[in-house]
């Protein structure tokens, strides 16, 4: 991202912050499922 | 008998298919909608320096996925962030529990903690480096610096807010300090935890990068 800054590769940029979020939202989705799974119990 | 709960089956899925194909709908309009307001914005400027067109960002985002050298980079920073967020963890769990069982902790650590985390990341920087040198330390640092309050936080808030009728309960059938740790105070916080750790992975993800 750094690289691609540097270099005003700016469509590279987005796209490196398009991958950013993508994997960001994974995490988050993997620990809302977590949460879930845990607290099936709160669940009516 | 059978066919009424049959026909109720087939009633809840064909709702929930609906229900559904609507919200993926919603989600494609949002989506399409951006896409054509960047399409016209980037037509407008026509500057790819500016603003690059969304069909040749979208192939550069597929070209990078199947580079290894942002895959290996990903990994790394992948890395850094889930160890920063177990730091994190590590220092912020016993913390918000302890401020959360005793008032004293609280108020004796609650100003001092509440003064820190308004301080910017980036301030940080500068000290992480001459106390870490150069190398993941000031990174992980970082990471767990700006995760560990959500953490405490909620943590703190998690435990204060379980009912006394629990603990009361608890007690009077004769439950031991850490039994009451164990069945009342844990399950009851874990929502709040995990909300806390959302956060936390969030900012340490937006931190490292």
């Amino acid at each position: 991202m750094v690289e691609a800054q540097a270099y005003m590769q700016t469509e590279r940029l987005i796209a490196l912050m398009m991958l950013a979020a993508v994997v960001g939202y994974t995490i988050d989705r993997g620990l809302l499922m977590i949460n879930k799974h845990l607290t099936s119990w709160r669940e009516i | 008998m059978a066919e009424i709960c049959l026909y109720t089956k087939v009633s809840n899925n064909q709702n929930f298919m609906k229900t559904k194909i609507k919200s993926i709908f919603n989600r494609s309009i949002a989506f399409i909608g951006i896409l054509i307001i960047w399409q016209i914005m980037s037509l407008h400027y026509n500057n790819e320096l500016l603003l690059p067109s969304p069909i040749i960002t979208i192939k550069e985002f597929f070209n990078c996925i199947v580079d290894m050298e942002v895959l290996k980079n990903m990994g790394i920073t992948m890395s850094r962030v889930l160890r920063g967020f177990l730091l994190s963890l590590l220092f912020g769990l016993p913390l918000g529990f302890l401020m959360g069982y005793f008032k004293s902790v609280e108020k004796a650590m609650g100003g001092m903690i509440d003064a820190l985390r308004q301080i910017p990341v980036m301030a940080w920087v500068p000290l992480t480096i001459v106390w870490f040198g150069i190398g993941d330390g000031p990174t992980l640092f970082l990471i767990a610096f700006s995760g560990v309050f959500p953490v405490i936080l909620n943590t703190l808030e998690g435990v204060k807010g379980i009912s006394s009728d629990y603990y009361n309960a608890a007690r009077s059938m004769g439950a031991s300090r850490f039994s009451l740790f164990k069945d009342v105070t844990l399950p009851a916080v874990v929502p709040d935890i995990l909300t806390g750790a959302r956060i936390s992975i969030s900012t340490g993800w937006m931190s490292v990068i």
